[in-house]
Formats: C-alpha cells, sequence, structure tokens
C-alpha cells in the first residue's frame, strides 16, 4: 500500500465495533484495512493507485553517437488478462521515437515502422537486436544515465519505463544478437 | 542325349558368365562416370564465388585512399551498411568486435572494412567517428554515388533507398564477405550472427 501514509487514519468512533471482535482480531485487523482502502480509492483518482498491466524489463539504448540514431530494446510483460496494444512511445531524449523492426527477406535487411504492437495477455514481447527495437532518431543522452521513455497504449494507458543506456557492446555479458527472428541468407548468384 | 543335355548345360553357363561379365562392366562404367561427376562437381570453381569481388578504390575513415591492393598478404571482411541504421548494423559490428577479440593474434590477418551504402551522410569523418566506438581495428569506406554503386556491383550487394516519415533509410544485403589476400571470395558471414558465431567461421580460416 504505497499510498497508505496519505490516507488520513480512521475516526476514533470506529473502535470501539473493532474491540467487540476481539476474538477474531486478526479479521478486524482486515476491516481497518479495508477501511483503509475504500477511504484511498475515494481520494486519490484510480489511474495514480492501479499498477499498470504492463511492465518492461531490461530496457535499454545502444548509444553511439549523436548523430546517429540509437536503438532501444526491451521485454514487455502483460500481466492481465487482456491483450495489450502498445501504439507508440515517446522520450524527450530522443526527439523523434518510433516503433520498429528489421526484417530480413532475400538476403536483405529491411528497416519497417510498426503501428502497434500486441503483448499478448498474460504474455511477453520482446524487442530484441535484429528484430523489433524502437528508434530514438536523435539521441540526447550518455553512457551510464538512464532514461525515461513513455509507452503509449490503445486503451489511453501510458507507462514511463526506465531505459539504462550502454554503449555499443549493450548491456555486460550480452551477446549481440539478431539470430531469432530466423534469418535466412540466399548467397548471390 | 546326356551329351546334348551337358552342352546345353554349359551354353547356358557361358551365357550367365556373360552377362555378369557385361553387368560387372557396366556397374564399373556407371560407377566410374558417377565418381568423375563427383570429383567434377568438387573441383569445378562454383560460379557464384568466382563472381563476387572486383577492383575497387575509395576514400577510408582514416583519411587515406584505399583500393583493393592495399592490405596485402591479409585477408579482408567487408560489411556493407550506413551509420544511420539503427538496429541490423550496430548489432553486426559489435559482434565483429566481439568476434575480433576472441580470435586473439589470428585477427592480424584479417581487415575489416565497413563500406557504407549511404554516401550521402557517411563521409570519412563520420564513419571515423562511428567505427572508433566499435574497434580500432574497423576501417570505413565511401565514395562518391558511383563509386559506391560499382563496389555494390562487384559484390553483388543490394542497396535500395526507401523514403520515410523523417528521411530514408536503406534497405541493404544481410552478410559479410571474407576475401582471401588474392582478392578471391572465401566465405560468407550472415549479418546479425552472434560474436562466438562469427569468430568461429574466421578461425576456419585465418588459423
Amino acid at each position: 500500500m504505497p499510498d497508505a501514509p496519505t490516507v488520513p487514519r480512521p475516526a476514533p468512533d470506529r473502535l470501539p465495533a473493532c474491540r467487540s471482535c476481539i476474538p477474531r482480531r486478526r479479521r478486524c485487523r482486515l476491516t481497518v484495512l479495508a477501511a483503509l482502502a475504500l477511504g484511498s480509492s475515494l481520494i486519490l483518482p484510480p489511474a495514480g493507485r492501479a499498477d499498470p498491466p504492463v511492465t518492461a524489463m531490461n530496457s535499454w539504448f545502444r548509444y553511439i553517437m549523436p548523430q546517429v540514431p540509437a536503438g532501444g530494446y526491451m521485454t514487455l510483460k502483460n500481466t492481465s488478462s487482456q491483450p495489450m496494444v502498445l501504439t507508440g512511445a515517446s522520450s524527450a531524449a530522443c526527439g523523434t521515437l518510433a516503433l520498429h523492426r528489421t526484417e530480413t527477406s532475400g538476403g536483405v535487411d529491411r528497416m519497417v515502422p510498426v503501428p502497434r504492437v500486441t503483448v499478448p495477455a498474460d504474455g511477453t514481447f520482446r524487442f530484441a537486436e535484429g528484430g523489433y527495437h524502437m528508434m530514438c532518431m536523435n539521441p540526447a543522452m550518455h553512457v551510464g544515465q538512464t532514461v525515461t521513455v513513455t509507452l503509449s497504449f490503445a486503451d489511453g494507458s501510458r507507462v514511463p519505463v526506465p531505459f539504462v543506456v550502454y554503449g555499443v557492446s549493450g548491456p555486460p555479458g550480452s551477446a549481440p544478437n539478431g539470430a531469432e527472428t530466423g534469418m535466412k541468407m540466399k548467397m548471390p548468384m | 542325349m546326356a551329351m546334348s543335355r551337358s552342352r546345353s548345360r554349359r551354353v547356358k553357363e557361358r551365357r550367365a558368365r556373360e552377362q555378369k561379365r557385361i553387368a560387372v562392366i557396366v556397374a564399373g562404367t556407371a560407377s566410374l562416370l558417377l565418381a568423375g561427376a563427383v570429383l567434377w562437381l568438387l573441383h569445378a570453381p562454383p560460379r557464384a564465388t568466382a563472381a563476387i569481388g572486383g577492383p575497387f578504390r575509395l576514400s577510408a575513415s582514416n583519411g587515406q585512399i584505399i583500393d583493393n591492393r592495399s592490405f596485402p598478404g591479409r585477408f579482408t571482411l567487408l560489411y556493407f551498411g550506413y551509420t544511420h541504421c539503427q538496429d541490423i548494423c550496430p548489432t553486426t559490428l559489435a559482434a565483429l568486435a566481439g568476434a575480433l577479440k576472441l580470435l586473439g593474434h589470428d585477427a592480424d590477418r584479417v581487415q575489416p572494412l565497413f563500406v557504407t551504402v549511404d554516401p550521402g551522410r557517411d563521409t570519412p569523418t563520420v564513419l571515423q567517428m562511428y567505427l572508433a566506438k566499435f574497434t580500432p581495428q574497423l576501417i570505413g569506406l565511401t565514395g562518391t554515388p558511383q563509386q559506391i554503386a560499382a563496389i555494390e556491383r562487384a559484390f553483388h550487394i543490394t542497396s535500395i533507398v526507401h523514403r520515410t516519415a523523417i528521411g530514408y533509410d536503406l534497405d541493404h544485403s544481410a552478410v559479410l564477405y571474407l576475401m582471401s589476400p588474392d582478392g578471391r571470395f572465401v566465405a560468407p558471414i550472415r549479418a546479425g550472427e552472434t560474436a562466438p558465431a562469427m569468430a568461429a567461421t574466421l578461425a576456419r580460416y585465418l588459423s
């Protein structure tokens, strides 16, 4: 209950009612907590209280230099029973920030803008090297910094995500890997 | 009666022997032909490899002019890409830098070259700043659009400009070419391979 301190203490006149259930002290305490929760839900707007159903893990940028775009990667986890549709992202550290995908066909790599990405219910979606990525067009950041990216979803929710800024070799211990898109290469004849 | 029966048996046996001999000859000829075909296939120069590569002369990120004879006695590894490619190019270059580290001294036998397919934006200075972030071993090559088009043709590289909402991107071949010291094509490496996979392929030819 992170917002509990902002909630006023229950009025003392509620306590006698509580004493009447002394044999079930625990249940009594739960009643008080429920009252607190009810109180806080009345005081605070619901958006500030509910945990977003989508969280991002291992989010990072590969920053090279200000003149060239930085690629952003992350894993989105949806804990709700509804699919969540990511429709865009923005960051003060990027200028333009767009969802992109590297597509390989016929031995040619192609960058494709992605209008939306669906994170399945109770599932994950990975932005990984050689596949889906965020294109941070004018990176204003430095290695070692953490910058905020705000993800926008189709249901109107916005989720701020901290991105760690790494240099060209990426997070320590990671092997640059684009193999997971199953790229096939045809040799030119 | 008995004589003629034994003669006919002899005739039959002789015929059977002849048939066997013919069968052996046919089988032998066939297997010789097959072996010849296999040997011919193994030794004939594959047409695809003969066509990759050729002379070039371009401006390098180190301020020099570099051509196909600038690295005598060394292999070259050419990767065609561009600095504004924010995913597959830096992923591949980071893996390449990792692979060279894994190769240790063998890495001295190969000169990695990054040839831009975007000469409009990738000047020698931009390439120098960009490549230095990956490994000092990398040399970038750029030139006039005509020079770049010529080296793309020689190496069968596809690069297609496509407009985007905020500028342009280039679709480009997802391959690195390992070339021998005498300029012949040796092996391809797929862009986006991991550092250990790249190192394994390179080690096969360099060590």
